[in-house]
């Protein structure tokens, strides 16, 4: 189009508006005959500002809350392992320390995780073994927050493999009161047997009497509890005892490598 | 003109003027102020004289009336004469240098200044805001020309 083409425009449409939108702003400004506009406008602002408020206070605490349930569960978790290795401590220095006080104080725990456990072969199989994250301590025995629960068998690579008490391979030499025995697994959870000649059978062996370790074979500390005496079967030439074990390996995934240097 | 059109050009009007409030806020509210409002306002006169249409200018100026709370009336008052102004001589104003037009643009802008804080917010009339809607204008109008400008070209091909 031309420069200096005219452009069509209606000067009385434009008259007319003008002198309606200038009785309207007069109109306005002295009696605020559209207040209500200004009104509906600052509400609009003040919802639009609470919901925006609102909903990043809402975000915001949905982070807080799970950052918080983070830290709190991490918390929790160092909570629970510092609790089960006192209880661990606990156990080795105070059952035998009526014993050897001066081996107790000389031994050291070594935290550990267990890292695979078979629940399904504990409970049919008499497979009573745990992979657990420690290597190199062969043949050196296992407490968890619970008691005496093993000892470590073999190494695969990082991994150090567990075999429990009631394991049907494992035997563990203990004394039930003055009487030596060699108590031994048959695959039954948290339980272990002992075999004892009729001969040296006597009044202190008994249903409820604590089982501790004999110190014999140089594995096992001397006089760690292991259990008590559940039942006393005559099998004719001996006398099967059947121990309860004190500790459940299953309790925690804590243990403790007992280095009795 | 299409729907994409005309919400790029309230769009942008509306923007203007929320630019224009957080720019004021920054510096000094009592005492200065810009008009990308008007800058951008003036773009769209000059640009497209003939879509912008009266209707099309009410509309805008009403909406920038209940958007920034003003009396109902202050930009479309000012939007209608201005528009007035500028579309009779759009074509002419093409011409010109941008300074040039610059220039034509500050005159009506202080205008419209005059109108809205000496009639209707004379508590809020300062010499130092005239200067500086002044100054700004002259700084501001080449970067809002090419900003509308895109704007135009990308999203409203068809105003010409």
């Amino acid at each position: 189009m031309a420069s200096n083409t005219p452009l069509h425009i209606s000067r009385l449409s434009y008259l007319f508006f003008i002198i309606i939108f200038a009785v309207i702003l007069f109109l306005d400004t002295k009696n605020n005959t559209f207040n209500f506009l200004r009104t509906a406008q600052a509400s609009l602002v003040i919802t639009t500002n609470l919901l925006s408020n609102e909903t990043k206070k809402f975000i915001d605490s949905l982070f807080i809350t799970q950052k918080s349930y983070k830290i709190k569960a991490k918390e929790l978790s160092e909570l629970q392992d510092n609790y089960d290795s006192l209880l661990a401590s606990n156990f080795v220095t105070t059952s035998n320390a009526s014993v050897i006080d001066a081996e107790a104080n000389s031994m050291n725990l070594h935290a550990a995780k267990i890292k695979y456990f078979d629940a399904y072969r504990y409970s049919c199989c008499g497979v009573h073994e745990m992979l657990i994250s420690a290597s190199g301590y062969e043949f050196k025995p296992v407490v968890n927050a619970s008691g005496l629960i093993g000892q470590i068998v073999s190494n695969q690579e990082s991994f150090g493999t567990l075999m429990l008490l009631s394991n049907s391979k494992h035997s563990l030499p203990v004394f039930i009161d003055s009487v030596y025995c060699n108590a031994f697994g048959k695959g039954v959870p948290m339980k272990v047997y002992c075999n004892i000649e009729v001969d040296q059978m006597n009044n202190f062996i008994f249903p409820g009497q604590l089982v501790s370790t004999s110190g014999l074979g140089g594995i096992f500390p001397r006089g760690l509890k292991v259990g008590i005496v559940s039942e006393i079967t005559n099998l004719g030439e001996v006398f099967e005892i059947s121990i309860d074990l004190t500790a459940d390996p299953r309790i925690s995934p804590n243990i403790y490598v007992v280095d009795n240097k | 003109m299409r729907a994409k059109a005309l919400t790029t050009i309230i769009l942008s009007l509306i923007l203007g003027f929320f630019l224009d409030s957080f720019f004021t806020s920054l510096i000094n509210e009592t005492y200065f102020e810009i008009s990308l409002t008007y800058l951008i306002f003036f773009y769209w006169c000059y640009a497209a004289p003939q879509q912008f249409s009266l209707l099309l200018i009410i509309a805008t100026g009403l909406i920038l009336d209940f958007v920034s709370a003003f009396f109902l009336g202050t930009y479309t008052l000012s939007f209608i004469l201005f528009s007035f102004i500028i579309r009779s001589y759009a074509f002419r104003l093409r011409l010109f240098s941008h300074l040039q037009i610059s220039l034509i643009f500050i005159l009506l802008s202080s205008i419209g200044f005059t109108l809205k804080y000496q009639f209707i917010y004379p508590d809020g009339y300062f010499y130092s805001k005239l200067i500086f809607n002044f100054l700004s204008i002259l700084i501001l109008w080449p970067l809002v020309f090419g900003f509308c400008r895109y704007l135009r070209k990308r999203y409203a091909p068809d105003i010409r």
